[in-house]
């Protein structure tokens, strides 16, 4: 059996497979589409002190190499995180 | 728990062009055509056509047919060019059903108005209300050379540059004429908001398929936000189908 745990700072990871910052939202909306409990761990969207609507569209556009965002930050701020999202994980 | 989604790979069985530049599409792929329900939509990209794009491009269920979905799109860019090359056995990716469904009446008088390729998710509608419900559809377009052939349907075309009136002009008369209790429109914007608005005035609930840019399509990127009387909604997972008097 190989061992897969990994050390980051304080941490220990059960692997060293972490979503990139921007990428995987709060990671509840993926439980869809994956098991987020077999990741070493989530890096989640900004979350700010207050809520954050974000930028007015449009936010996305393709270009020939990738993408191009401007969401402006947006998030339901900390205490909804905290209260109604962190339990979900 | 829910059963997991995944893209899956559906296979071309047929590409067909119905109008000028407007092509239906089906794609095999039996999973998928058990789930999905009117107004949900589908992310399709290429793997057979690698440099068409790097984000997958949502389309509407126009229909199914046997073991495939159906879709109905307009050449617009370079992915919808690069579609008209898919031949039968082509491999398609698709992620879905994704985003949330039309309501589905009983017992109503219906009125259906696509705007252009916005009669797509209206088609698959009509299909599942036709049962139950006294329906008809309008369907807006700006060329002759755009209508489609509605064998059998109750679909009453208007054709802009022959008619001289957009299909959603003097809207109140027309959900008089037809005592319709229940509207559903799609298309473009200006078209959606004057049918909500005529909607309102008449007391008629209206329902509405937004469609926009988007990357996931599913709620996670807030790539394809719209603004509400309730600030951003997600195109993607909020809609696409909103209640008109939440955006007019």
């Amino acid at each position: 059996m190989v061992k897969t745990t990994v050390q980051l700072g304080p941490l220990t990871l059960q692997n060293p497979i972490v979503t990139a910052s921007g990428t995987f939202g709060y990671g509840v909306e993926f439980a869809d589409y994956l098991d987020i409990n077999k990741l070493g761990a989530i890096t989640l969207k900004s979350v700010t002190i207050n809520p954050r609507e974000g930028n007015a569209p449009p936010r996305i556009a393709e270009t020939p190499s990738g993408m191009m965002n401007s969401i402006g930050l947006a998030n339901h701020g900390i205490e909804v995180f905290v209260n109604s999202i962190l339990p979900k994980l | 728990m829910s059963q997991r989604k995944q893209v899956q790979v559906g296979t071309v069985v047929s590409q067909s062009e119905v109008a000028t530049n407007t092509y239906i599409l089906s794609i095999q792929e039996p999973q998928l055509v058990r789930q999905v329900k009117p107004g949900h939509f589908v992310n399709v990209s290429l793997p057979s056509r690698t440099n068409a794009n790097l984000l997958k491009r949502p389309f509407s269920i126009y229909g199914t047919d046997k073991e495939a979905i159906q879709i109905l799109y307009k050449v617009k860019g370079e992915v919808t060019t690069v579609m008209t090359s898919l031949k039968r056995g082509d491999e398609v990716e698709l992620l879905g059903p994704l985003g949330n469904t039309f309501t589905l009446p009983k017992k109503k008088k219906v009125l259906l108005v696509g705007g252009g390729i916005g009669v797509a998710p209206l088609m698959f509608l009509y299909d599942r209300l036709k049962m139950y419900n006294e329906v008809k559809i309008l369907h807006g377009v700006r060329t002759r050379q755009e209508a489609m052939v509605w064998a059998n349907l109750p679909v009453q075309t208007h054709v802009d540059e022959e008619v001289g009136r957009y299909v959603c002009a003097g809207f109140e008369k027309v959900i008089r004429q037809h005592q319709a209790n229940h509207v559903v429109t799609c298309g473009p914007i200006p078209m959606m908001k004057e049918i909500v608005e005529a909607c309102a005035r008449s007391g008629v609930p209206c329902e509405v398929s937004l469609e926009a840019r988007m990357a996931c399509g599913f709620g996670v990127c807030l790539g394809c936000v719209i603004e509400t009387r309730s600030g951003y909604k997600k195109v993607c997972s909020d809609g696409p189908v909103f209640d008109g008097a939440l955006l007019w």
